[in-house]
């Protein structure tokens, strides 16, 4: 009887881990540059947006370049697995900062900005239907556990509510599935609200995705202050 | 009439567009001014003094900031200059400085650069020990500095996939004559530095030699010991047998709330206790509060500097601050406008 059921378990166990390498895939191609757009929107209606250049390249290597706006150019994040640092030009050093902070306000936090695949970061509990059951692999990392709704067919996600100390702490929603060249069709906004922020909103929209080639140098502290030159 | 209406339109407007339907949001993105072979940036900042010295006055500070580069093919060219203007009842001054102005030839892997260019070694934020080829820093305003050395520079960045996951190494040449670095004393500087991230610890070797001042060593560190805690030195020695160091940590919570503690001794054998609070977002959006505290116990010298600074989210941002030291207090107003 427990071999029936082991037989029976593993395999949606192993599914249900695909599924979420799936939703990875079609998220992010595997070495790429985008435009984001950060627009955080404050309960009076006003607004502050920001323009980043990024790259990512494998699951959990990241470089994030703020454009926009002029206070910020040149400040630069770097994310190599649940190590995250920042840049200002003008400090010596980059600073070591947290996944849960903020570094542009509003209500995406650092492990927003900077996204890993879900895969490095989660397992799936269990899949009722279009619902994922995510569990954070250690404490490192922003949320302890996500509800993912997913658009089945589409192997997209739709909908996320994450947790942290067994409260909801944010949703976050997946919209206009856009299809930006090179088989890449995914979401072009990502939309946040807390219930721990009542009235503020941060939206990120996602432009010109490209695949391109990328050294592992790209995503090292020394290179932090050269990221705008192989931008060009 | 008209303008009730666009009121109303105007509380409807951002409601429309955002509370939605996701699919309803433009995701047009106007990027044909950082789609170009060059980038620039700048600032202008004015700041208004009051000094309660020996006497009380006002002094009037400016600095109009430019700073600009360009790429074609291998070759990356970068300038960036600052231009001061002074004023109080006992002196009027302007000059211009350039901060860095250098040609870069090479790839991520191996690139040389020759100009003045500002290098940044060390991992402490009010101090560094073993930034051997830069100007001191404010420690009160780290951030201002901007002024590099004339240097020839050669760097080279790797990657492994052992324990070391990063390495480069910098190899620096800096004349002193009366045409490069005048305001050193005339001699032949190089030096070079190692890094490497091992086990997720940031680490660099350097040293300096030199025909005129002494030779200096140095090594520094910084690792995570918790999420939220960040731990750094600095140990630095020269052939005289003087020393500098530096320990300190970094404290940054998940709600913008960072509190930074170092303790240094300089070449001088000044030794300090220096340390920051910060918080984002106090009690307002975009305000920025910090305290920032240093004791010179060497000479019994203290400075407590309480400042605010709010970004209008419109590239104004406003600064004020009051510092108080065992020397001067003086209260600060300035704008920055940034371009």
């Amino acid at each position: 009887m427990k071999k029936l059921l082991l037989s029976v378990l593993i395999p949606v166990f192993l599914l249900a881990g695909n599924i979420l390498e799936e939703i990875d895939k079609n998220l992010n191609p595997v070495s790429f540059e985008a435009y984001k757009k950060l627009i955080n929107i404050e309960p009076d209606g006003s607004k502050k947006e920001f323009l980043m250049w990024m790259i990512k390249k494998n699951k959990d290597k990241i470089a994030n370049l703020f454009l926009k706006p002029k206070s910020d150019f040149g400040r630069a994040l770097l994310r190599l697995g649940d190590n995250m640092w920042l840049y200002i030009p003008g400090i010596a050093k980059p600073l070591r900062i947290a996944s849960a902070q903020s570094v542009t306000g509003g209500v995406f936090n650092n492990s927003d900005i900077m996204r890993v695949d879900y895969a490095v970061e989660y397992n799936v509990e269990k899949q009722v239907g279009d619902t994922l059951y995510l569990k954070a692999k250690n404490e490192d990392v922003a949320y302890e556990k996500i509800i993912m709704k997913i658009d089945l067919k589409r192997k997209l996600p739709l909908r996320l509510d994450c947790y942290a100390g067994g409260i909801l702490i944010k949703t976050i929603e997946y919209g206009k599935i856009t299809d930006f060249g090179n088989g890449i069709v995914r979401p072009a906004v990502m939309q946040t609200t807390s219930p721990l922020q009542k009235g503020y909103k941060s939206i990120m929209i996602w432009a010109k995705i490209k695949p391109k080639k990328l050294k592992d140098e790209y995503f090292t502290l020394e290179f932090m202050p050269h990221l705008n030159e192989i931008r060009k | 009439m008209g303008n009730v209406k666009w009121k109303i339109l105007g509380l409807i407007f951002p409601v429309f567009i955002f509370a939605g339907d996701l699919d309803n949001i433009d995701i047009s993105l106007d990027l044909d001014d950082v789609n170009k072979p060059y980038s620039y940036k700048g600032y202008f900042k004015p700041e208004f003094y009051y000094i309660d010295d020996k006497e009380k006055f006002p002094r009037v500070k400016g600095e109009l900031n430019f700073e600009g580069d360009y790429k074609k093919n291998k070759w990356y060219f970068k300038g960036n200059w600052s231009g001061y203007y002074t004023h109080d009842k006992y002196d009027t001054s302007k000059y211009g400085v350039i901060n860095e102005l250098y040609v870069k030839y090479g790839d991520v892997n191996k690139n040389i650069s020759v100009g003045k260019e500002l290098l940044k070694w060390g991992k402490g934020y009010a101090y560094n020990a073993v930034s051997f080829f830069t100007r001191p820093k404010n420690p009160l305003h780290p951030e201002d500095l901007k002024q590099g050395y004339e240097v020839v520079h050669f760097k080279t960045i790797d990657t492994s996939n052992s324990t070391v996951k990063n390495y480069s190494l910098d190899l620096i040449y800096m004349p002193s004559s009366n045409t490069f670095n005048s305001d050193l004393q005339k001699s032949q500087n190089w030096g070079a530095k190692l890094y490497m991230l091992y086990n997720d610890i940031d680490i660099d070797f350097m040293f300096e030699k030199s025909n005129f001042y002494p030779d200096k060593y140095g090594a520094d560190f910084s690792f995570n010991v918790l999420t939220e805690l960040e731990s750094h030195g600095e140990y630095a020695l020269d052939e005289d047998g003087k020393n500098s160091y530096l320990l300190g940590c970094k404290y940054a919570s998940e709600y913008d709330f960072t509190f930074t503690a170092e303790w240094y001794k300089d070449w001088n054998e000044n030794k300090f206790i220096y340390a920051k609070v910060s918080q984002k977002d106090f009690y307002i959006d975009y305000l920025k509060a910090y305290i920032t505290g240093i004791r010179n116990y060497t000479q019994n010298v203290n400075s407590l500097l309480l400042g605010l600074s709010y970004d209008f989210k419109n590239n104004f941002v406003l600064t004020a601050e009051y510092l108080t030291s065992t020397k001067q207090k003086q209260t600060k107003i300035s704008l920055s406008y940034y371009f």
